[in-house]
């Protein structure tokens, strides 16, 4: 079977200065990939070149049969494609289940027309979404946050929030961007939790991640970068192992 | 902040609440002509501005892009609907639902220019529009009438029922006002209204969501442009008469500011904000000169002290007498 997710040579440099340099990285069904690596190691560019948000200036992405190079990120979604942000980029007017029914947005059939007049489609999709949100609210434990402006939550709820409103577009591949970042010990455990239930539901996912004791923990495979390149691509248990790696990266927590 | 003191947001209130305050807003409605039968013209006025406040309310309070161009489609919707009915004898309904969907196409067209246009650009591209509408009605002479105006505009008729005396007219904005309130709530509570917020507060992660954000501005835009066009052809048929004076600039501005002041995230902000800005000038009519300055200060005041608008603040007054203290917050849930 064919990986969902296959980067291929990416490449993109900022003013000379090669910010990703030829990335290869594949990704099997039902797996979570980690990708880790020092702070200006490219991952958050990697993450941008494959949602469309940077172009690359060589290289290709391909997702489930399609070529995501060139498109707009706006086709992810229906693709089956989900990410969330470093910071959690939720709407600050909304409650956490208005942000959470947002995410299934690609299951809407009711536009304006509909919504303005509050027709029969409109009613039945609000309360599919609002069920299937709660529904997400709950999974993440965040079920007394629900009716809460999203804004007004801790910064690791809202990224909690953020990995709800990815799970409600249903998506083949969620792209986690540093989803640990601001959670404290415990929430970290939970969070874990959660990744592994989302992988046991069968949804593929790629994180982008600095706390290594969540990395060890749930990826089934890791990426470490380092200015730009990989420098190694392994099971956690190796990565952490490898003499590069300990120096780019794990070389203060040895 | 400890999860104890984040309070719920309201939530929507009980339906049969709701339907109460319906109703009594239906019977004020209904009395008012009675009870203030001096203020008649007034009333109308506000609700005219109102038309063309609450259509601007998807636009500015979801979108977050402030058009300053409701004069423009105002004007298309008055001076149309006067060449429709007087030139080629239209039905004046008929001229008046014609011009509105014209003006939301138009919208579409300009939002389709404008809105690629990033921040504060689609203000200014619209304060555009306002400006060369105030140029254009007046000095178009063949078209608009130039200052003295377009005169001889008929009374709208519907129905067989020609809408004439100022209780007509007000009992009409009445049920088109409450429609417009209606539909714009529909959208705000809608995914539509959630996905206008997200292309207002971060168009780039909306995209990630697969929203298309200048799809949603230009709708919101052609909403806005047809309640305004509507606003302008029942204002003609109400004065049967149409001039350069009622479209001004600061008109276009006061509108922006009725819907600022008042609040732009509920149908009855813009109510509140047409109240203050059209009823202050009927306390006199050396007091009507300082209305600009006045409405000017009411703004910085209520943009300093309350960003939602008057109907916001009374909103949160009403929320913080409501909510329980911190320590019971858990309970609540």
């Amino acid at each position: 079977m064919s990986p969902l997710l296959t980067v291929r040579g990416l490449s993109r440099s900022f003013g000379g200065v090669a910010a990703v340099q030829s990335v290869d990285l594949e990704v099997e069904q039902g797996t979570i990939r980690a990708v880790i690596g020092p702070n200006g190691a490219g991952k958050t560019t990697l993450l941008d070149l494959v949602t469309g948000f940077t172009k690359p200036d060589m290289g290709t992405v391909d997702f489930d049969g399609h070529q995501l190079v060139g498109r707009s990120p706006r086709d992810l979604p229906s693709l089956g494609l989900m990410r969330t942000f470093q910071s959690a980029r939720l709407v600050p007017s909304l409650t956490v289940r208005e942000n959470v029914m947002l995410g299934a947005y690609r299951f809407t059939r009711a536009r304006f027309l509909s919504d303005a007049l509050r027709l029969p489609r409109t009613r039945r999709e609000e309360r599919e979404l609002r069920s299937r949100a709660d529904e997400l609210i709950g999974f993440l434990d965040l079920t007394r946050f629900a009716d809460s402006r999203a804004t007004d939550l801790p910064a690791g709820a809202q990224r909690l929030v953020e990995v709800a409103r990815g799970l409600a577009g249903a998506p083949k591949l969620l792209l986690l961007d540093e989803p640990a970042a601001g959670l404290d010990d415990s929430e970290t455990r939970e969070l874990a939790d959660v990744l592994h239930a989302v992988r046991e539901g069968g949804v593929t996912m790629v994180l982008i991640e600095h706390n290594m004791s969540l990395v060890l923990a749930i990826s089934d495979q890791v990426t470490v970068m380092d200015a730009g390149k990989v420098i190694a691509d392994d099971v956690p248990s190796t990565v952490r192992e490898d003499a590069a790696v300990r120096k780019a990266y794990l070389g203060v927590a040895s | 902040m400890t999860v104890a003191q984040i309070a719920p947001v309201r939530v929507s209130a009980a339906t049969g609440r709701t339907w109460l305050g319906l109703a009594v807003g239906a019977l004020a409605a209904l009395a008012l002509p009675y009870l203030i039968p001096t203020q008649m013209s007034l009333l109308v006025t506000v609700g005219i501005f109102y038309l063309a406040c609450i259509g601007l309310t998807p636009l500015i309070g979801q979108a977050g892009q402030v058009s300053l161009g409701q004069t423009l489609f105002m004007a298309i919707g008055a001076y149309g609907a006067g060449l429709l009915t007087l030139k080629w004898q239209w039905p004046t309904a008929l001229a008046a639902v014609v011009l509105a969907l014209f003006c939301g196409g138009l919208a579409l067209i300009f939002g389709a220019a404008f809105l690629r246009l990033r921040g504060y650009y689609f203000a200014l591209a619209t304060l555009g529009l306002a400006v060369a509408t105030a140029a254009l009605s007046t000095a178009w002479i063949s078209v608009t009438g130039g200052p003295s105006g377009m005169v001889d505009i008929p009374s709208l008729s519907l129905f067989g029922y020609e809408v004439f005396s100022d209780q007509a007219n007000f009992y009409l904005l009445v049920v088109l006002g409450g429609i417009a309130a209606w539909i714009t709530t529909n959208l705000r509570t809608s995914q539509t209204g959630r996905a206008l917020a997200a292309v207002g507060h971060d168009s780039v992660a909306a995209g990630m969501l697969g929203i298309n954000a200048s799809r949603y501005k230009a709708v919101a835009f052609a909403i806005s442009a047809m309640t305004a066009s509507l606003a302008g052809s029942l204002y003609a048929f109400y004065l049967r008469f149409f001039s350069p004076e009622i479209i001004t600039v600061t008109v276009a501005f006061s509108i922006v500011i009725m819907v600022a002041i008042g609040g732009s995230r509920s149908a009855f902000g813009p109510l509140i904000g047409a109240l203050v800005i059209q009823g202050v000038p009927q306390m006199g009519q050396t007091f009507a000169t300082w209305v600009p300055l006045f409405a000017g200060l009411v703004l910085i005041v209520v943009m300093t002290y309350f960003p939602g608008g008057l109907w916001g603040a009374i909103g949160d007054a009403v929320g913080a007498l409501r909510r329980p203290a911190p320590s019971h917050a858990k309970e609540q849930r």
